[in-house]
């Protein structure tokens, strides 16, 4: 959506009805400092509006109530919250990950025996992984998750997933795990990048050196005002630039059934 | 809770170390009060609650027109507040303006999932002869505001404000519902908001 038809829809965003289309609104104010302003003034004044409601008085209980909410969700035991369809698979994906080493598993691969270094190797993105479930579900209910399986785009070695958080209420944050990928002369650095359908790209982060199963794990956090909206290609690129892994991410991520 | 209001908020500066002053909060007491909500302080609960509780309920209110109602719609937005306190910037706003437009935003979506439900007779601040308990500096400053941005407006923006703010219609509902053309409902509801905004940039003018 371009300023034109942002402005036309800023009035009714600041009233509160713009309806199903406050999302392309905000996605467009993300990157728009002039369209952030005109929207800010006009929120503003909507806001004023507010209080020229003739004033009521709560219940004297209402105060503790609040509270007791608040610090409920605030504390360690926070109310318990439903999670949604793509986070569910989200969650259910962790685990499968947990159970037997990444990327081969979401890649549908079977890779056999796998040894206790190999699950070892993976521990700390499967433990990044669980980490950002736990952010997102401290999140709002816009909050979006979803996963990618990364395979070699013509049949070479490795593989991998991937997960996005994008979020209005945490700082938007992908992590990628690879494994099975070739250490020989002049692969390094690899990268992994993001990039929309416009051809914009991301950098998710570089790896300069492998784990013994032959994977690396990257991961970013974005800045205040960045947005992973639509960035849903991943790239991972070896230091000739080759892509050697790349995949689709979406909240609708089938899970093979592990081999006994 | 005019007192009382008062009260909390005197309690919150003086645990923080703020230094004791009249009238609304500064950005930077906005920015501490928001950091003490995120970390759950009773005390920056109680200041919060101090200060927009009243508003946010009187929005539930009457808005939805039922005690129940407002009474969920109070702890939602509150709520909400503690979910959302990380992106608050005192640089990009007012708190006041952050918060009341979270309890705006839930109050239209339940105002049009409730289809069906009648609505309670809208009662605006100037229609009543005197706003009993309004004691709080605050309030009063922006009650002021409020009525000011009212009074700038023409009789049909009014009801073209009252429509869409207070009674969540879209600008196409009511574009179908007076034949009136989309563009040109737009245009109306532009202009009545800019009048709101000039009304008090006139009076912050020196």
């Amino acid at each position: 959506m371009n300023c034109d038809g942002v402005r036309e829809l800023l009035p009714e965003h600041a009233l509160g009805v713009a309806g199903g289309r406050g999302r392309a609104v905000q996605e467009h104010l993300a990157r728009c400092a002039a369209c952030r302003k005109e929207s800010r003034d006009l929120h503003r004044a909507a806001a004023t509006l507010s209080f020229a409601l003739a004033p009521a008085s709560p219940p004297p209980g209402l105060e503790a109530d609040v509270v007791a909410r608040v610090r409920s969700a605030a504390g360690t035991a926070p109310v318990p919250r439903r999670p949604r369809r793509g986070l569910t698979l989200v969650l259910a994906a962790t685990l499968a990950l947990g159970g037997i080493g990444g990327g081969a598993v979401l890649a549908g691969r079977d890779s056999g025996e796998i040894q206790p270094e190999q699950i070892q190797g993976r521990q700390d993105g499967l433990d990044a992984f669980r980490r950002l479930v736990e952010a997102s579900r401290l999140a709002d209910d816009e909050t979006e998750a979803s996963l990618a399986v990364l395979m070699s785009p013509d049949g070479g070695p490795g593989s991998g997933s991937a997960m996005a958080i994008v979020a209005p209420s945490v700082r938007d944050r992908a992590i990628v795990v690879t494994s099975g990928l070739g250490s020989q002369r002049g692969v390094f650095p690899y990268s992994v990048w993001l990039a929309d359908a416009d051809g914009s790209f991301i950098k998710v982060g570089t790896a300069r050196s492998l784990a013994t199963d032959g994977g690396f794990t990257v991961g970013r956090i974005l800045g205040e005002d960045q947005d992973l909206s639509g960035y849903v290609n991943v790239l991972v690129r070896n230091g000739r630039g080759k892509v050697v892994l790349s995949g689709t991410l979406t909240s609708e991520v089938s899970l093979p059934t592990p081999a006994p | 809770m005019g007192q009382a209001a008062f009260g909390a908020q005197a309690v919150y500066r003086k645990e923080h170390h703020v230094q004791a002053h009249e009238g609304p909060l500064l950005p930077g007491e906005e920015l501490a009060l928001m950091q003490g909500l995120m970390a759950g302080e009773d005390a920056a609960i109680r200041a919060l609650y101090a200060r927009f509780g009243r508003p946010v309920y009187t929005m539930g209110l009457r808005l939805l027109g039922t005690r129940e109602s407002a009474e969920e719609l109070t702890q939602d937005v509150f709520l909400t507040a503690w979910r959302k306190a990380a992106r608050f910037d005192p640089a990009r706003g007012r708190l006041s303006t952050w918060l009341m437009t979270i309890a705006h935003n839930l109050a239209v979506d339940r105002l049009r999932r409730d289809t069906g439900v009648s609505r309670p007779k809208l009662v605006l601040v100037d229609q009543v002869p005197e706003a009993p308990g309004v004691d709080e500096e605050a309030l009063v400053i922006e009650h002021d505001e409020a009525l000011r941005a009212i009074a700038s407006l023409s009789d049909a923006e009014k009801r073209l404000i009252a429509r869409t703010y207070f009674r969540g219609m879209t600008a196409r509902e009511i574009s179908e519902a007076d034949g009136i053309p989309l563009g040109t409902v737009k245009t109306r509801l532009r202009s009545a908001l800019i009048k709101v905004r000039r009304a008090n940039d006139a009076k912050e003018a020196p």
